[in-house]
């Protein structure tokens, strides 16, 4: 009876303990991003097998996120950080990884992402660089989720390093990200025109500044939709924004950033700055002033109330206005407040359908 | 390179040689001797090209072999992946698939300079000359890359002592320049190493240089523990670990000043600190340092080493504020004899901060507070003191915080005499890298120093950093 009682409770412990095993091995990998629009990108391609947190807020400057001693307790437990690179977390990620001493995200480790590595860059500077021209960022501009082509190749690099560090899950990440991808491409050129080209030819085109002449050429211009076709009309046209960040999306829409509050990245606006900007408004006759919510409206009314431009407030990561709860829906509501202040309202409409689709 | 340079010059003389053998009919003999050059040109050429084939082949192989790691293919067919060598070189209207089409692009804006794909109609596969191929690994990194950080931090200032005299102290305005170098060594362990340059105490005499800091710390960490070996600032309490320029004030508080010296310590040993598998912050630090020279941690002639143990706690109150706190002792034998008195110093340190997440940059608050006590033997008698500072301070724009701080501290060798002051500071940050402080402090003391109890002090500070971007301690 002792022996019989000794061997079934020793099979009981074993059994418990295989059992932790397995469900251990069930548990979801445990993701930290430093930017909430990174750890939305993750949540899409990750699904259920991913548990995420972001260390930074969707209304905060994502250049000053804090080491807070509680981001690094958040981190010892991560089996992947994500990070979006060129120098944007230079301010506080070293600490909070040191103070993690989980050697697992350290930097060149399979569980470190820099999602840039892949992504189109802009402004990458060539010469020398100094403190002089304010918060350059050595490596180039760092806003670059902004672009959706790049959100695409951000999402893909995502799904690549989920399967590799659960290798079990690959298919279900793969089937994520297709999911995504062609979420994003419907939005970004209407359903319909996806459906009958592709989402890689579409975007292989825009890429070429081949789209509009392929889609005239091929009679398909009436089916374009999407982000496209809200961002056509206005193509062409220059804003303010605030700071050097808003680059990314006014490059792949065809609009351009005539130039900034800021006299140079970082640095906060001078009197003498606003005096030039407003001229150059002036001149240009130009209609927005764009700026992330975080900064103080000060310096943008003071233009608005001597031009006349617009001042539109959108959130340039995910959480950062209610309307931005993922990467398609900051997307959305960055296109939808631009063509709104702009004056394209039937385009709108277009993309409204395509979000509603 | 060079194997393309003689074979295009081969090229270029080869079809000028007949001309020149047809120009000179009679002279056979020159003729002869310009048939065998031809001749050996002709071999050389060949051998060259033979050379030249099989190096490609070589390349082709090695860049297909390494197609597959550049680009993961979690649903890209496996056809797909040999796409970046061809796809960049042919032209788009005869790439194989959309999404071959699309890589080609991408690397296209990726590297605006090189060669774009539709531009170029003859790069075919087959053309070598094509340099398309090298746009296709990263660029290389910059020799740079393997030097070590370096940085160089200034701190300048001018004061006014109602009880001395004269605005700037000693007539120098500078009082430190801190240069910094520091870098990974292996994927084990880093080095940081601050070398402090400070005017010598005689005015005429010019600078002294020194240690602040040099050590080597871990990079790994098994289950949660980290260390450093070397000369470090002692983490003791909240202030201490911090160096002048980093601090909210031009001085360090007076309770610092008087137990550990006019710039806290600093000392060599070895440090192990430990953060608890919980869902709060908890870190247990332990370090055993050599007994350091003017500070409460010199105690008599001893060779035993100064045993420290530091308690951090951080807990997040809510998304915009924080609240840490903290628990330090240190325990220093005064005598070599094992068992007998002891000299201590403990502290409390308890810190709050506020910071909206949107308008952060704009507003924030912080507030520290810290009590120290300490037992020392004095002459054979035991001197208990204490003393302690609280300072909050306001941020009230981007560039501008305004800050008190209020001091009382006992000296530790005679605890009847005490100091209290009050202070107020407004700084003005004309960028991340570069700050300006205008300071007040009013003291008083129950004894006589230049036969005066009050002393009205004025500080004017000048802090810049040179150098990569400082990430900035919590």
């Amino acid at each position: 009876m002792n022996t019989s009682f000794k061997i079934a409770a020793a099979a009981s412990v074993l059994g418990l303990w295989l059992l932790a095993d397995i469900s251990r091995a069930a548990e979801p990998l445990t993701v930290v991003t430093t930017t909430p629009t990174l750890k939305s990108l993750v949540e899409a391609v990750g699904g259920d097998k991913v548990k995420v947190a972001s260390i930074g807020a969707g209304d905060e400057d994502p250049h000053f996120i804090q080491a807070k001693p509680s981001f690094m307790v958040l981190a010892r437990k991560a089996d992947l950080w994500v990070r979006v690179g060129m120098e944007l977390e230079i301010g506080y990620e070293g600490l909070i990884l040191d103070g993690s001493r989980n050697g697992k995200i350290r930097v060149g480790q399979p569980g470190h992402l820099d999602v840039s590595e892949k992504v189109i860059k802009l402004e990458v500077p060539t010469g020398k660089v100094t403190r002089d021209m304010g918060d350059v960022h050595p490596l180039g501009n760092p806003h670059y989720w902004l672009d959706p082509l790049n959100g695409r190749i951000m999402a893909r690099e995502i799904a690549d390093r989920l399967a590799q560090l659960d290798p079990n899950d690959a298919a279900a990440f793969a089937q994520n990200y297709k999911a995504f991808e062609k979420a994003l491409d419907e939005r970004m050129f209407g359903p319909e025109l996806v459906a009958t080209l592709g989402g890689d030819k579409l975007w292989a085109l825009q890429l070429r500044h081949q789209l509009l002449p392929y889609l005239d050429e091929s009679k398909l211009r009436g089916k374009l939709g999407g982000w496209q076709a809200a961002m056509l009309p206005l193509a062409g046209q220059s804003i303010i924004t605030q700071h050097k960040s808003w680059g990314y999306f006014t490059n792949r829409f065809g609009l351009s950033v005539a130039g900034e509050l800021e006299p140079k990245p970082g640095i906060p606006p001078t009197a003498a700055h606003l005096a030039e900007t407003i001229e150059l408004i002036k001149r240009n006759g130009i209609k927005v002033i764009l700026l992330e919510p975080f900064y103080e409206r000060k310096a943008a009314d003071n233009v608005r109330q001597k031009t006349g431009a617009k001042v539109v407030v959108c959130a340039s990561a995910v959480g950062g206005q209610k309307e931005a709860t993922d990467y398609l829906a900051l997307m959305d509501l960055i296109v939808n407040k631009l063509s709104d202040a702009l004056g394209a309202p039937a385009a709108r409409a277009t993309a409204s359908q395509a979000t509603l689709r | 390179m060079r194997i393309l340079a003689r074979l295009l010059l081969c090229l270029a003389i080869l079809p000028g040689l007949p001309a020149l053998a047809q120009s000179a009919p009679s002279q056979d003999g020159d003729v002869a001797a310009l048939r065998k050059e031809v001749q050996e040109l002709r071999q050389q050429l060949e051998q060259q090209q033979r050379e030249h084939d099989a190096q490609m082949s070589e390349l082709r192989q090695r860049m297909s072999a390494q197609t597959p790691a550049t680009m993961p293919a979690t649903s890209q067919p496996a056809a797909g992946a040999a796409a970046p060598a061809q796809g960049a070189s042919q032209p788009a209207a005869t790439a194989s698939s959309p999404a071959d089409e699309l890589q080609a692009a991408i690397r296209q804006a990726q590297s605006p300079t090189a060669p774009a794909a539709t531009s170029q109609p003859g790069a075919a596969e087959g053309n070598w000359l094509s340099t398309d191929w090298l746009s296709f690994s990263q660029p290389p990194a910059p020799v740079q890359s393997f030097n070590p950080d370096i940085s160089l931090v200034g701190d300048f200032q001018g004061r006014h002592d109602s009880d001395v005299g004269g605005f700037l102290s000693d007539n120098r305005i500078v009082r430190e320049l801190e240069l910094g170098i520091s870098g990974n060594i292996d994927p084990y362990a880093r080095v940081v190493s601050i070398f402090s340059v400070h005017p010598k105490p005689d005015p005429d005499s010019g600078y002294d240089i020194d240690v602040e800091e040099a050590y080597v710390e871990s990079l790994s960490s098994i289950d949660g523990f980290g260390g450093k070996v070397g000369k470090f600032r002692l983490d003791f309490g909240k202030i201490n670990e911090l160096h002048q320029h980093a601090l909210p004030w031009p001085e360090y508080p007076l309770v610092i000043q008087s137990f550990f010296g006019e710039e806290g310590v600093a000392a060599e040993g070895a440090s192990v600190s430990w953060l608890a598998p919980t869902d709060q912050f908890i870190e247990l630090t332990s370090q055993s340092v050599a007994k350091s020279k003017d500070s409460l941690l010199a105690g008599d002639d001893s060779d035993s080493f100064v045993q420290l143990l530091h308690l951090k706690t951080f807990n997040d109150l809510s998304t915009n504020s924080t609240l840490e706190w903290g628990l330090s002792g240190a325990v220093m034998p005064t005598s070599d004899t094992p068992g007998t008195a002891s000299d201590a110093v403990e502290g409390m340190d308890l810190t709050y901060k506020w910071r909206p997440t949107k308008e952060g940059l704009y507003q924030s608050f912080k507030w520290i507070n810290e009590l120290l006590t300490s037992q020392r033997q004095v002459d054979g008698r035991h001197v208990c003191a204490w003393g302690g500072y609280s300072a909050p301070e306001y941020q009230f724009a981007r560039q501008w915080a305004a800050g008190l701080r209020y001091d009382y501290t006992q000296d530790p060798t005679d605890s009847s005499r005490n100091t209290q002051a009050i202070g107020a500071y407004l700084t003005f940050a004309q960028s991340e890298f570069l700050y300006w402080r205008l300071g007040y402090q009013f003291s008083h003391r129950n004894f006589l120093v230049h036969n005066s109890e009050d002393d009205h002090t004025i500080f004017l500070q000048l802090d810049f950093s040179l150098g990569p971007h400082p990430a900035h301690k919590y």
